[in-house]
């Protein structure tokens, strides 16, 4: 397992809108998931998904409902809204330039 | 309550289940995750915890991302702060008893202000109302204003709505069983339209009753219409008698009618006996609505225009004079106003004490609780939230002791009134009304704060580490003993402020009691009348009548001699006169030689006790046939007789109802006869003034004070009295029967009650004070019970450790005492107004309340030092 690289919040958000855009999945599943897709590289802690996915409901970016799971326990599933789905495109808009100007940056001071 | 259940239900209860369900599922599926990974199930949970973080964290963190949750929060903390308070029963006991005693007493002073100092009237926009007044130079107070005067400031005035004549005297009400005195006012027609106040029945005052000519009308209280009329349906409309002539009841005031002067019939001002519409002639109070919007500022200056223009046009009456204007509640309560603030002050300082005392309380329960502080932080409660923790059960115990506060003050009120003093005007108004329970509401949110507030900062911040690991008895010591030793520092200095203040109200009321009013006050009966002027007519028919009431008085058994004044001492009553002295002229302008002036019957002084220095007293001689004749008071002759024997010198009065028969009406002359002991005559505090005394049968008046000597209990003789002048005349009604005794200890009420409510809030500072700092010190040989066990077992003997326990004490009592001189020289300049014969810096005062405070706070620490001698260094030790 390589170092872990602690999440920045408007990140964290990003990440969860686009692993639900996939499918509706419980928090341990969206936490998983994303250490799954990062190869263990982005850890999610606890303290910070829960309340992530409460502001992003609050936010009215996703939704929840109380179902079963794989193995037949009630879980709490999330699910993007469709200004959830507005909010990711623009945020992955945001991210993609973000991070073009970053790469900018850097490789003007390594040149 | 049910509707507050279902929205609990629906918001609150399923979101924190949800919560709690949802980490559940996360935990378990970690664990699944862990085993499935090859771990044993025991390992596979430990690690999904760690992982997992704080799970209190986690919750924590998700309540701060929803507003709502501040509601559930604090109900959490709610719950957890009754659960905790439950938990040390005697501690919470303690601290809502003292504290309801502090709020108790606040609140019932409180109250008491509130009724007397903010008094609300029938009135509309009272604050609106306001005495006029016509002073000249330095004078202060409130003057009369003459008719004339009244009636140009009325007619030129724009500020105000209304300006209304006002004269209180007594009313004699005849025709009805008995005869009887009622408080009466005489008023300008338009005193109850300027008041805002409208009859019940009937109608009060019309524009025009107010007319020499017009019928005569009054206007009665509900009180008078049902006790003296037996709530006659018919009586508006009817004709009753007041001072031996018909008025026909126009009106009756409403029930549960509060006026600022409580008269019980008014009648038009007109009727009042001595009117007269002459400048010089200045008689009425006068009192005035200023219009809404306007400023008292502006009134005076409108009306110091008008009397400006008076002062040019008349400079002989006015000379001098300008108008000053003072708010009607202000004047009620002006003599009352300071002592009611002082206690009001001095009760707000106990309720300081009392909460540094529970701060003090809760500091020390603390340091068992450091603990559970530090386990609550390590599972993940942040400071924030401890503080709140901390502040929700100090406000529950600052709720509980509120609300058994306003129980206590209902019981002390109750006392309250009973040590108040007659004329102190706490009525049964001072009751818990709104006003006074938003105060209770507010000090008890307020002391919440006050001494959870300390604690609550320094326990937030506990030291997990060394806190878990069991070494409670070090842990922050030093600051927390600082803070604690501050807090009894300040108790002690409150407490020394409070006794001085105590000891200077004591001082000055036994000043009081033992000063001597220049006669003899016990075995004094008096007793008041006013003769109809339409039966007594001339003068000779009033000096008649008072000299038959005398001998027949005084054939009374039991009774030694009797006697007629004009004024009694202390009696409320009290007349001034302007005198030409010989040899002393007068310039214009001026106002001539003041003396209080008395009129007496031949028996006066020798009934009274007031000796004869010089010269003679009246004789029955002295009458209307004989030469006017005075007699001076030591003062008197001291003042303008410096050098020289006043006796047959002759003084010239300036003012007309003095010597009005016969020939002395004519010269205003009186030859001085007799130089008598100077005696106090308006109240008890007064410095002796010039007095000056003419024989009443010389003067005659229709009012008369009755005085007698007895030789048994004073009011044991009231009813023979009574018959007595009723055997002269069976209509005429007497009042104000009391002996001269109560008239002196009425005059002394309000420095009595000022004395006995300071002496009670100075003494409950002290023992709560002695409380603080018995109980801090004690918690501190606690605490150091192992040092000191060490200082024993190293061969400390008892006499050093008690030394040491009371050194400490000493040093905060010290501390205190000399931080309370302070306080005290302060608050005793605050009431120096309250002091006679009493300078505020009054050693005697201050040593005592040093002594008393020293005393007392040695007692307190006395005893937890002989404790720390007990300590056996063998069981304090085997803690290691």
């Amino acid at each position: 397992m390589g170092e872990q690289i602690d999440l920045l919040q408007g990140t964290l958000d990003l990440l969860i809108l686009k692993t639900l855009a996939m499918e509706p999945m419980h928090g341990w599943g969206i936490a998983q998931r994303i250490q799954q897709i990062s190869d263990e590289v982005l850890q999610v802690g606890q303290g910070s998904l829960y309340p992530a996915l409460h502001r992003l409901e609050q936010r009215g970016w996703i939704g929840s409902e109380w179902s079963v799971s794989d193995n037949n326990r009630r879980a709490k599933f999330y699910s993007l809204t469709k200004a959830g789905a507005r909010q990711l495109q623009k945020e992955l808009g945001e991210w993609e330039r973000l991070s073009a100007a970053i790469a900018l940056v850097l490789r003007q001071q390594q040149g | 309550m049910k509707l507050f259940k279902k929205l609990r239900a629906r918001f609150i209860k399923p979101k924190e289940q949800d919560l709690n369900d949802e980490m559940r599922f996360h935990l378990e599926k970690e664990i699944e995750a862990n085993v499935a990974g090859g771990m044993n199930a025991e390992e596979a949970r430990r690690r999904a915890l760690i992982d997992f973080g704080g799970v209190q964290q986690a919750r924590e963190a998700v309540h701060r991302v929803s507003a709502r949750n501040v509601l559930e929060s604090s109900l959490q903390d709610i719950r957890f702060g009754v659960r905790m308070l439950r938990k040390s029963p005697s501690f919470t006991a303690i601290a809502v008893g003292i504290l309801a005693l502090g709020i108790g007493a606040n609140t019932a002073i409180f109250s008491a202000v509130n009724a007397v100092l903010f008094a609300r009237w029938s009135i509309r926009n009272q604050q609106q109302l306001v005495a006029v007044s016509e002073p000249t130079g330095a004078d202060k107070g409130v003057t009369l204003v003459s008719v004339p005067n009244f009636e140009d400031y009325r007619r030129q005035q724009t500020t105000f709505e209304q300006l209304s004549l006002w004269l209180g005297q007594s009313i004699n009400l005849t025709g009805q069983e008995r005869p009887d005195r009622l408080i009466g006012a005489f008023v300008s027609d338009n005193y109850f339209e300027m008041l805002g106040v409208k009859a019940g029945a009937g109608r009060t005052f019309l524009p025009g009753d107010d007319m020499p000519g017009a019928n005569p009308v009054a206007v009665v209280t509900h009180k008078v219409w049902q006790t003296r009329f037996g709530g006659d349906s018919g009586l508006v409309g009817r004709q009753i008698t007041l001072n031996n002539e018909p008025y026909t009841v126009v009106g009756i005031l409403p029930q549960d009618l509060t006026l600022p002067f409580p008269s019980e019939v008014f009648v038009p001002a007109h009727y009042y006996t001595s009117y007269k519409v002459e400048r010089q002639d200045k008689a009425f109070l006068l009192f005035g609505r200023i219009k809404d919007g306007t400023t008292r500022n502006q009134a005076t200056t409108d009306l110091n225009t008008i009397a400006q223009r008076l002062v040019r046009e008349y400079p002989k009456e006015n000379a001098g004079i300008h108008v000053e204007i003072a708010g009607v509640q202000e004047l009620l309560t002006q003599d009352v106003r300071t002592p009611l603030l002082a206690l009001l002050g001095a009760v707000a300082m106990v309720l300081l004490i009392v909460c540094a005392n529970i701060a003090n309380l809760v500091l020390a329960r603390g340091v068992a609780r450091q603990r559970e502080v530090a386990v609550r932080s390590a599972l993940g409660a942040g400071r924030g939230r401890l503080v709140r923790q901390f502040l929700s059960e100090s406000t529950l115990v600052a709720a509980a002791g509120g609300i058994s506060g306003i129980l206590l003050a209902h019981l002390l009120l109750k006392a309250l009134q009973r040590v108040s003093p007659l004329d102190f005007p706490i009525s049964d108004t001072a009751v818990l009304d709104l006003r006074v329970l938003a105060f209770t509401a507010g000090i008890s949110v307020l002391t919440g704060v006050l001494f959870g507030v300390a604690p609550a900062v320094r326990f937030s911040r506990v030291n997990l580490s060394s806190a878990l690991s069991g070494g409670s008895r070090t842990t922050g010591y030093a600051a927390r003993d600082w803070v604690r030793s501050a807090f009894v520092v300040c108790q002690v200095a409150i407490s020394l402020a409070l006794l001085v203040t105590a000891g200077l109200l004591v001082r000055s009321f036994h000043g009081l009691l033992t000063m001597n009013p220049g006669f003899t006050s016990n075995h004094l009966l008096t007793m008041e009348y006013r003769l109809p002027r339409t039966k007594y007519q001339t003068g000779v028919a009033q000096s008649n009548f008072h000299r038959a009431i005398v001998s027949r008085v005084q054939q009374v058994p039991g009774v030694v001699s009797a006697a007629v004044v004009q004024s009694l001492p202390f009696s409320g009553n009290w007349d001034q006169v302007r005198l030409e002295l010989p040899g002393r002229p007068i310039s214009a302008g001026d106002d001539g030689f003041n003396a209080l002036c008395d009129l007496a019957s031949p028996e006066y002084f020798s009934t009274v006790g007031i000796p004869l220095i010089e010269g003679r007293v009246f004789s029955a001689h002295d009458d209307d046939k004989g030469a006017g004749v005075a007699i001076i008071s030591q003062s008197f002759a001291r003042k303008y007789f410096p050098d020289k024997d006043p006796l047959g010198s002759e003084v010239k009065i300036k003012d007309s109802h003095l010597l009005a028969l016969a020939g002395n009406q004519a010269t205003k002359r009186a030859t001085i006869v007799g130089v008598v002991g100077s005696a106090k005559q308006r109240n008890v505090r007064e410095e002796l003034q010039p007095q000056i005394y003419f024989s009443y049968a010389q003067s005659p008046n229709i009012f008369g004070t009755l005085v007698v000597r007895t030789a048994v209990e004073p009011m044991g003789l009231s009813n023979a009295v009574r018959q007595a002048v009723w055997s002269v005349d069976k209509d005429q009604p007497v009042w104000k029967v009391r002996t001269v005794d109560f008239l002196i200890e009425r005059d002394t009420a309000p420095d009595r009650f000022a004395m006995i409510m300071m002496s009670a809030l100075s003494a409950l500072a002290l023992i709560l004070s002695a409380l603080g700092t018995y109980g801090m010190l004690s918690n501190a040989v606690q605490q150091r019970a192992r040092e000191i066990g060490v200082r024993m077992a190293l061969g400390a003997t008892r006499s050093n450790v008690l030394k040491l326990v009371l050194l400490r004490g000493l040093t905060l009592i010290g501390a205190g005492v000399a931080l309370g001189l302070l306080g005290a020289i302060a608050s005793a300049r605050l009431i120096s107004t309250l002091l006679y014969n009493v300078s505020p810096g009054d050693i005697t005062a201050f040593a005592l309340a040093v002594a008393v405070m020293v005393l007392v706070g040695m007692l307190a620490s006395y005893l937890p030092a002989r404790r720390a001698t007990r300590v056996d260094p063998l069981v304090a030790l085997r803690d290691e």
